[in-house]
């Protein structure tokens, strides 16, 4: 009875009752995201969307697959046996200790929400842009959850479509960053020489300028545009670089690399099959960490006025509008605070828990 | 060892030369220039040439990069937005914002470290997941939204501080009166925050690997008293990351941390770096990369030097 009938009703609190804390976590996590976009579908009204509307039927049926997909994920996560421990791979080794981490569980979860809410909730909440002279400054309340701001504009509304910019160019960024840091990386680690030389010096000379000087610096004198941001978050921070080089060196001399020089495999093979998956474990740790202080980065450019330009909704520039009236309505500079701050909390937290699985000795 | 340190002086006057150029090349490269900003939309175009053959922006470009190189040690380079000159202008800013680092750095050394060696040696326990997640927090929070928020709750709701500045105060120590600590509170503890997440965070994990080597199960054996081996065996060699971070980080608070400055008005470098990018001060701009960068140079050399001090087995050569 506890064991068949309990996880199917009631994942969360089985898990719970088993002790197994972290996952308890993480189905709780999917359950109030259920919540959340169950009690906006139903409030879709107020926000001027229909369901007879290709925006609402769109909608409601992401919103039903969604839900689905989270009860299924629950129930799977509460049912799941132990499996067997002797003779796994490695990798099955990390999924395990991942998967019981409870820091993993909590970043996961809400991360899972909020890319959730990214995609979805635009097609439930009102329109970011729309001003409403009448309900300037309200403080938060039934109508506007977080309260509007001095043009009468919903907050709630804009936070929602600014997690979509903060999460794009974040997550652009970090992906550019990796592939350039990985290409530097390995160019002075495994080549050496002329190249190693010129890319070292390159790298000391960016790390003697202020990281956010020199994107202001170039933000101010280029002028803002998304690209141009995307381009100034990931080429002048090129630590991923300096750690994939390390990795590269310490590696070069192993054994099994010269047997497989020995054996004749060609350069590119021995760098895409032999040293790349070995130093892809402190490469994904650097990323995840890497997105949160992006996501920080870019909330500080646009706070400066250097970012996404207004009246786009986006993060930091929202804080900034909030900044001339913080004792008047700290509501408006508080919650994309908050937001940013739960966010970039979330990607530590699930790197965190990626560098404790792939390598608790790793140092990042 | 002194061979070690004139090669050493000798790389950084390289990264710092080179870090001039890069500058410059940057300000030149960007569409317009000083000239039009100074002559204004209505300028005819013999207006705008007259005002830049008087900046000396028509001349060649190795030649404008030598007066900016050579007016900088000369003082003949000044800032096109304000009236002191280069080194009044920035020696001023500098006590406030080395102050503010000072304050900072000193806050979170003392508060840090203690907390990621409480949070080692009680692994597992609820010290050590209270230091872990308040530390992660730490590095998460945006400097400029914690500093605002601080202003709401000190400045607006209880009002025990003022919510931003530095007092009245232009020229000297505010950590001398009483009002000036007033001031320096706001903008330390949201700097400090973040440093003592991080360094917490390295105590921590440089404590946990050291207290698994041998020698410590060595100092152990031999009946040593548990804070003597963790104090003076484990804590020494744990310190070495701790103070490469706080080395790096110092560097950077010290000439300016430009977002924290830029919230809460404290006028030091950070502030001033700003408003020179606002207002497109090319002179200014220049003098202040080349003294930040300088700045940098500086403790990343008293790091290395530090190193010798801690770890008696790093040899120079």
């Amino acid at each position: 009875m506890r064991n068949t009938l309990l996880p199917l009703a009631m994942p969360g609190l089985s898990l719970f009752l088993r002790k197994r804390h972290g996952k308890a976590a993480f189905v709780f996590c999917l359950q109030g995201a259920t919540l959340a976009v169950l009690l906006m579908a139903w409030r879709m009204g107020t926000f001027q969307v229909t369901a007879s509307s290709l925006y609402g039927k769109v909608g409601l049926a992401i919103i039903g697959f969604a839900l689905l997909c989270a009860r299924l994920g629950s129930v799977w996560s509460a049912w799941k046996p132990e499996g067997d421990r002797y003779g796994e791979s490695y990798w099955t080794m990390v999924g395990r200790r991942f998967g019981r981490d409870a820091k993993s569980h909590t970043g996961g979860g809400v991360l899972l929400v909020l890319a959730f809410v990214a995609l979805l909730v635009p097609f439930v909440t009102s329109d970011p842009l729309w001003m409403d002279f009448s309900a300037t400054l309200q403080a938060p309340s039934s109508s506007h959850v977080f309260g509007t701001d001095m043009y009468g504009r919903d907050i709630f509304s804009r936070i929602v479509h600014g997690s979509r910019i903060s999460l794009g160019i974040g997550l652009a960024a970090t992906a550019l960053n990796m592939l350039l840091g990985t290409f530097l990386g390995v160019v002075s680690g495994y080549f050496g020489g002329l190249a190693d030389a010129i890319i070292m010096r390159l790298l000391e000379i960016l790390n003697s300028i202020p990281f956010l000087m020199l994107a202001i610096l170039i933000m101010a004198v280029f002028g803002s545009s998304t690209g141009m941001l995307i381009l100034v978050l990931s080429v002048f921070a090129l630590q991923p670089a300096r750690i994939i080089r390390s990795q590269i060196l310490e590696l070069r001399g192993s054994d099994y690399i010269r047997a497989a020089e020995a054996l004749g495999a060609s350069q590119s093979r021995i760098i895409l099959r032999h040293v790349l998956p070995n130093a892809m474990s402190s490469l994904f740790v650097v990323a995840t960490i890497r997105l949160g202080q992006n996501i920080i980065s870019l909330a500080g450019l646009s706070f400066l006025g250097l970012g996404i330009t207004p009246p786009t909704p986006s993060w930091g520039a929202m804080l900034q509008e909030g900044r001339a009236l913080i004792l008047q309505a700290p509501w408006i500079g508080f919650f994309p605070g908050a937001a940013i701050f739960i966010t970039v909390l979330s990607f530590n937290l699930l790197g965190d828990a990626l560098r404790d699985a792939l390598d608790p000795r790793l140092k990042i | 060892m002194a061979g070690y340190i004139i090669r050493r002086c000798l790389q950084s006057l390289l990264v710092l030369v080179a870090v001039t150029m890069v500058v410059f090349g940057i300000l030149k490269l960007a569409p317009g220039n000083a000239a039009q900003v100074m002559a204004g939309l209505s300028a005819t175009p013999e207006d705008l040439a007259a005002i830049e053959h008087r900046m000396g922006l028509d001349r060649p470009i190795h030649i404008q990069y030598w007066r900016f190189v050579s007016g900088l040690f000369s003082g003949s380079l000044k800032p096109a937005t304000f009236p002191d000159s280069m080194i009044q202008l920035v020696g001023r800013k500098l006590l406030a914002s080395v102050e503010l680092g000072f304050v900072a750095i000193v806050a979170a050394v003392l508060l840090s470290i203690p907390a990621g060696i409480i949070s080692a040696v009680y692994r597992n326990t609820v010290w050590d997941y209270g230091v872990s997640i308040l530390s992660l927090a730490g590095i998460s929070i945006p400097v400029f939204w914690i500093a605002l928020m601080l202003m709401v709750v000190f400045g607006g709701w209880l009002k025990w501080l003022p919510i931003s500045g530095r007092g009245d105060l232009l020229y000297g120590l505010s950590i001398l009166t009483a009002d000036g600590w007033r001031h320096i509170l706001i903008p330390a503890m949201s700097l400090t925050l973040i440093q003592m997440a991080m360094n917490a965070r390295l105590t921590r994990s440089c404590l946990l690997e050291v207290l698994q080597l041998d020698y410590i199960k060595t100092a152990r054996s031999k009946g040593l008293r548990e804070i003597v081996v963790i104090m003076k065996h484990a804590f020494r060699n744990a310190l070495i990351p701790v103070v490469t971070n706080i080395g790096l980080t110092a560097g950077m608070v010290f000439a300016g941390a430009i977002l924290t400055e830029t919230v809460t008005a404290w006028p030091g470098i950070g502030r001033l770096v700003y408003q020179a990018i606002v207002q497109r001060d090319e002179p200014l701009l220049f003098g202040l990369t080349v003294i930040i960068a300088l700045f940098y140079q500086l403790t990343f050399l008293s790091v290395d030097l530090l190193y010798g001090y801690l770890n008696p087995t790093i040899v120079y050569d």
